[in-house]
């Protein structure tokens, strides 16, 4: 129980005003951040740093990770209200997020989101907390064969997201896989498929593309069939309803786990916790029909999946000083600023430091549920508010917002440019999120491709002859020989939901 | 309807367009200043890469102190540019007028290896060098449990077992996978290239027991090499820091392979030379101020210093080596 004492002894420290304070500017910067399309954790992060050189360094790092796990909860936000997503990880909210609040349910998706976001936060700190070191000692036996295996299954997961046609879903992510191939050959560096233009060397940037298909897109959908008659139904509350409880707690507890488990992997994201959670919610659900129209299970399990991943991401952070991440990345260099150094010798050497950020992020887990809870009420209006008003500030928001990805204008044109191609992507109805998901996870597949093979020599044996990756190659051969067999049997209840985003 | 229909992204793709035009606009300054009283108004830094990284933490250390020592007390302001492996701000900078008031905080990578590339509108002559500020050395590491010791170790293993010893890098085509390249040709061995993103992910894979070695820079390494779990084995590089005393440099075991990853300021070829030495001037003069070393030890680097003419000779030197070994590789 020493890590009980030296915790408690962190919220002595963590509870001063001070730092109390900064705790709850890091998460308010982070919420903002958030909700800003365009604006992600890594550049509020990075943006904040040079501000903090002249704190504490406790102060410093507990303001920065405020950021960070701040994010995560405003990503949230837009989309569900307005059907973009904030940040990466929050892509597959926006299926049934957006379904809920058009049924009026908008206080809903965010009151569950806030409360999974909670628990998966909480839970990733306490394992943190009690379990870290030999976890992370776990995760670094991830090499790149184990990765590649692990964006396999990733990719397998997407089927569950393919909607009415499965023809569809492929071109959509066949789409994003070549996406993905624009910028420098991972492995000769040369470029490819740039068309002499350097401002895609290094590729296309993840956070123009989703703001052009599901954002931009959207506007243009929207104008597109101007007098729909459809008017948003009332806000009713932030909680589920009596009935809708349990299913929720369990994807809740479920989404937990996952999420937990593969931020520990290194260089893993939210993206794919969220993703994986997802189809695990939509297999085990009783009513798989109703994911794509609302289902309140595909907002709960995806959004505590990924603030677990965050939280457990910093597990390699804090134990082996790896980030596993960009932003953790960002969080590292200030570390190493501060004259702090993570790793081994962090919880030896600067051990009040470390349990007093720790238990700073229990005490900005909780900020955050009060701050949400009552808010999400709040922000669900937004949702009322007419399209003539809220069509064209989305519009200026996006466009900020595409700039200030790298201060370049060239960025809003091409967001422009994939607003269009969404726009003709929803008439045509091909699945969005398999795109966006494809293009995240395609070069990292690539990649992790590559160094395995360069590894051993170009011999494919490589992902056969390790435990870990042989074992979930055969996990997604058995999901895919699974949902063929599955289809045979019937054919509707395979394809028969419809996504529509 | 139908028109309605297509009304919509087609007003998209001209506001894109009117968006793009005005950007390009932008750029220029409108009046030059006398020059006997450079400069009169705040200088813009390019820093070619994104906020929080160790390019911009040197650049905005320095821009933080140089008001201190420019004439006229003139502050410098600092324009991320990110994109293009730090081409796209250099390219602003070259396009930038001439009179002194927009300079770049340049790396080796986007002057001497991307250059040599088709799609880089510029060269390394259109730059006129300010001043070095900033070198590392690369370092090999290996697993602390590894049998390789020394440099004698490491060159008997590689030579008695060709294409066998993997190595990561920060990524392809960047200053340690040119570097090792060199080596093999200098010295006829052979070993494999594995490119992570970043030198982060590299040495995971290498604590993680997936690779033999990793070529990183320095400070990524130190942390590791201090902890004890990775040993280093040579550095290629003009110095050694401090913490990697005894390790030996390749150019003391006969190989003649030096490029350090360096950063400093450059102006447009066309910016007048007295100009250039005010602006040398006083960031050599920042550079010496206790308060940007003590930065720079934050974010683990030290100031390596090269005046004008030095650095214009560090970067000839590595264009012409960095096109030898890249066309050797195939990739020019």
């Amino acid at each position: 129980m020493e890590s009980l004492d030296l915790l408690l002894n962190g919220f002595a420290q963590a509870l001063t005003w001070q730092n109390l304070l900064f705790c709850i500017i890091g998460v308010s910067v982070g919420m903002f951040v958030g909700v800003m399309p365009g604006l992600g954790p890594v550049a509020g992060t990075a943006i904040l740093i040079p501000l903090t050189y002249g704190m504490e360094p406790t102060s410093a790092i507990i303001m920065l990770s405020g950021i960070y796990y701040g994010a995560m909860y405003g990503g949230t936000i837009t989309s569900v209200l307005i059907n973009i997503p904030g940040e990466a990880a929050s892509v597959i909210t926006c299926i049934d997020g957006h379904q809920l609040a058009r049924q009026g349910r908008a206080g809903v998706a965010l009151g569950v989101s806030a409360i999974g976001s909670f628990v998966g936060g909480i839970t990733a700190l306490l394992g943190l907390a009690f379990i870290g070191p030999p976890l992370a000692d776990f995760a670094l036996r991830f090499g790149p064969p184990e990765f590649f295996s692990l964006m396999l299954l990733g990719l397998m997961m997407l089927i569950g997201l393919m909607g009415k046609s499965l023809i569809k879903g492929f071109i959509a992510a066949i789409f994003g896989l070549l996406l993905s191939f624009v910028g420098i050959d991972p492995v000769s560096g040369s470029t490819r498929f740039t068309f002499g233009l350097p401002e895609f060397f290094g590729g296309i940037d993840f956070v123009i593309v989703a703001m052009g298909l599901f954002g931009i897109s959207e506007i243009l959908y929207n104008a597109d069939q101007k007098h729909r008659a459809e008017k948003p139904a009332k806000v009713k509350g932030m909680f589920p309803r009596k009935e809708e409880w349990a299913p929720t707690m369990k994807s809740i507890g479920r989404g937990t786990g996952l999420g937990f488990l593969i931020g520990l992997v290194p260089g893993a994201n939210a993206v794919l916790s969220a993703l994986a959670s997802y189809a695990l919610e939509k297999k085990v659900s009783k009513n798989p029909d109703s994911f794509g129209k609302g289902a309140i299970e595909g907002v709960a399990g995806p959004e505590t999946a990924n603030n677990a991943t965050s939280g457990s991401s910093l597990i390699p952070l804090f134990t082996l000083g790896l980030p596993s991440s960009p932003t953790v990345a960002v969080i590292l260099g200030a570390f190493i600023m501060h004259g702090l150094q993570p790793g081994p010798k962090l919880f030896r050497e600067n051990a009040d430091f470390a349990w007093a950020v720790i238990a700073s992020m229990f005490i900005g887990n909780v900020i955050l549920l009060l701050m949400n809870l009552p808010l999400a009420n709040l922000w669900a209006k937004v949702a009322q508010v007419p399209y003539k008003i809220l069509l064209p500030l989305i519009m200026m928001f996006t466009m900020v917002g595409a700039y200030t990805v790298k201060n370049s204008v060239f960025d809003i044109g091409l967001m422009m440019v994939f607003g269009v191609i969404g726009y003709f992507m929803k008439k045509l109805e091909l699945p969005i999120a398999a795109t966006v998901l494809t293009l995240v996870l395609g070069s990292q597949l690539e990649s992790s491709l590559l160094q395995s093979l360069a590894i051993s020599n170009g011999g494919a044996g490589i992902f056969f002859t390790r435990p870990i990756s042989v074992t979930l190659l055969i996990l997604t051969a058995v999901i895919l020989v699974g949902t063929i067999l599955a289809g045979m049997k019937n054919k509707k209840e395979l394809f028969g939901t419809d996504i529509e985003i | 309807m139908k028109k309605k229909a297509l009304f919509f992204p087609i007003a998209a793709a001209v506001l894109a367009m009117g968006l793009a035009g005005c950007g390009s606009q932008a750029t220029g300054e409108k009046k030059a200043g006398a020059k006997s009283n450079y400069p009169t108004k705040a200088i813009t830094m390019v820093v070619p890469f994104a906020p929080g990284g160790t390019t911009d933490s040197a650049a905005r250390a320095l821009a933080g102190l140089a008001n201190k020592y420019l004439p006229n007390e003139q502050t410098v302001a600092i324009v991320n540019k990110d994109g293009g492996a730090g081409t796209i701000g250099m390219n602003d900078v070259v396009q930038a007028k001439p009179d002194g008031y927009t300079i770049g905080m340049a790396t080796s990578g986007p002057i001497t290896i991307k250059t040599h590339s088709k799609e880089v509108a510029y060269k390394p002559e259109d730059f006129k060098p300010i001043i070095q500020v900033v070198a590392t050395p690369n370092v090999l590491v290996v697993k602390s449990d590894s049998p390789i010791k020394t440099y004698e170790d490491w060159l008997e293993y590689v030579k008695k077992n060709p294409n066998k010893f993997t190595y990561g890098t920060s990524g392809a085509g960047l200053t340690q996978h040119i570097t090792m390249e060199n080596l093999m040709t200098k010295t006829g061995v052979k070993v494999k290239h594995v490119p992570f993103k970043g030198g982060a992910p590299a040495l995971t894979a290498l604590l993680g027991g997936n690779l033999e070695g990793a070529l990183v820079q320095t400070p990524e390494a130190i942390p590791h090499i201090e902890e004890g779990s990775l040993r280093p084995i040579w550095i290629s590089g003009t110095f050694k820091p401090e913490e990697l005393k005894d390790v030996p440099l390749l150019t003391e075991k006969g190989v003649d392979v030096e490029p350090d990853v360096w950063t400093g300021l450059m102006a447009p070829s066309k910016v007048p030379d007295d100009v250039v030495k005010v602006l040398h001037d006083s960031f050599q003069k920042a550079l010496e101020d206790p308060a940007v070393i003590e930065q720079f030890k934050k974010i683990g680097t030290e100031p390596v210093y090269k005046s004008s003419e030095e650095f214009q000779k560090t970067i000839d030197n590595d264009y012409k080596e960095n096109g030898k070994v890249l066309e050797a590789i195939g990739l020019k």
